[in-house]
């Protein structure tokens, strides 16, 4: 254990000093897997899946903040609705237009959890990450991922009208995307139990995580867990939908596991950063690079075994 | 001459505002119950806009039904029901708007009085430097002992 503990304060002093580089390297490969992702999913633009533009929306990337990511990636969506015709691509601008309005302009940060949800589904981990968002995020996750499960079954919903249209006939022009896809929305029970599962799962691991009792963090995680597992089971019970029992139980160990993961690593997140600071006075121009002092390595770490049994 | 002690000033002044004071000075230039107005005001325009486009989408996805009954719609009591929804819309993003920029001053206040007083010291460390270059003496009070 106190390897691991060495080994992750290592890491945090090494991204500490590097932050300037590493962040928008992170960023830059983050934004390249969503774009690719959201090409894969919707992939009606092909103009947006060149390779040269990808590259170019990803360098950008690296360099915005992060709800400006979140930004392009709504535009990546739209863009592709619109090519597919126009009806859906209104439908989601409208979408993302309410998401903006209603929630992202009062925590812009979170906005990228609406992205991360449909990343999920495609990753095959989508039962995994109410408990994440639960401890990373916390309640303020809830409507952004409501939002991202929205955007997957709207994506699902535009890949039937793709069907539909390379289907129909001139005569049969009277096929309405927007029409076929808000029916789907409100057939789709599955959904809505999902989002009631979400919510539900983020506030519980949330409230018990926030707690003061010793590894209230383990408890957060299984008990969010276990919510996760019961919910899909009692919503498919009394809404009667199916759902894959092997896919939720497995999706759900996976989530605790990726907790556990994320929780070991949380404090590594949280580092002081290098700051590269550009300021100027009467007489000097100042370019200041300021780096954090360094807490804890091997050679200064003593541990010491108290063992009672001695005494 | 380079002074550290107004370098390591100057850099802390100068990360506090890369970081957090982007958005928190301009919050110093408002009393706490002119700023979380000004913003709940900004929330219910925000707010409205996400209700017409709701709005706007139902028409459209109804828009069958509208025509087919366009003198059969009871306009009145429709009218009625819209407005009482758009009211408690409101009245939720008026009430969330309040608590939420109200907080968000709260803390945002704290991390100003600090970036003040280091301002203030740091004009006090050029004050000092200035008249030690005029005059060559600068009177530190500390030591003034009767």
């Amino acid at each position: 254990m106190t390897t691991l503990l060495t080994f992750r304060d290592n890491i945090k002093s090494f991204l500490g000093r590097f932050d300037y580089i590493i962040t928008p390297i992170a960023k830059g490969i983050f934004a390249l897997v969503m774009f690719l992702i959201l090409n894969n999913q919707f992939g009606y633009f092909a103009a947006l899946n060149n390779k040269i533009l990808l590259a170019g929306m990803a360098l950008i990337c690296a360099f915005v903040p992060i709800e400006i990511l979140a930004g392009l990636g709504f535009v990546v969506v739209v863009l592709h609705s619109v090519k597919l015709s126009i009806d859906v691509g209104i439908l989601a601008l409208a979408l993302v237009l309410f998401f903006y309005c209603a929630y992202m302009r009062f925590s812009p940060k979170t906005g990228i959890v609406a992205l991360i949800i449909p990343m999920c589904y495609s990753l095959h981990i989508i039962y995994a990450i109410p408990i994440v968002l639960g401890f990373m995020v916390g309640p303020a996750a809830i409507i952004p991922a409501i939002f991202g499960v929205v955007l997957f079954y709207y994506q699902e919903g535009l890949r039937d009208v793709s069907n539909i249209l390379v289907t129909a006939t001139e005569e049969e022009e009277s096929v309405q995307g927007y029409q076929y896809i808000i029916d789907l929305f409100i057939a789709n029970k599955f959904m809505l139990l999902t989002f009631v599962v979400f919510a539900c799962v983020i506030l519980i691991t949330y409230v018990i995580y926030r707690m003061s009792f010793s590894n209230s963090w383990i408890v957060a995680f299984i008990v969010g867990g276990i919510m996760n597992i019961v919910l899909f089971l009692f919503g498919s019970i009394t809404l009667m939908v199916e759902v894959e029992l092997s896919s939720v139980l497995i999706g759900t160990i996976v989530g605790i596991l990726i907790a556990v993961v994320l929780q070991f690593c949380k404090g590594i997140v949280d580092y002081q950063r290098t700051e590269l600071l550009q300021y100027e006075d009467d007489e000097y121009y100042y370019y200041v690079k300021a780096i954090p002092k360094l807490s804890v390595s091997e050679m200064n770490k003593n541990v010491k075994h108290i063992n009672s049994k001695t005494h | 001459m380079v002074r550290e002690e107004n370098v390591k000033l100057m850099s802390k002044i100068a990360i506090y505002e890369k970081r957090n004071g982007k958005e928190e000075i301009p919050m110093s230039g408002y009393f706490k119950s002119d700023y979380v107005r000004l913003n709940v005001l900004k929330t219910c325009v925000s707010a409205t806009i996400a209700f017409v486009i709701v709005a706007a989408v139902i028409v459209i996805y109804k828009m069958d039904y509208i025509l087919a009954n366009v003198f059969k719609i009871d306009y009145k009591s429709f009218g009625f029901a819209v407005l009482l929804l758009y009211v408690i819309w409101m009245l939720i993003y008026w009430l969330a708007a309040r608590i939420l920029y109200s907080i968000r001053y709260e803390k945002a206040r704290t991390n100003i009085i600090e970036y003040n007083h280091n301002l203030k010291k740091l004009q006090e460390e050029s004050q000092k430097e200035f008249v030690k270059a005029m005059r060559g003496v600068v009177i530190n009070d500390d030591f003034i002992d009767f």
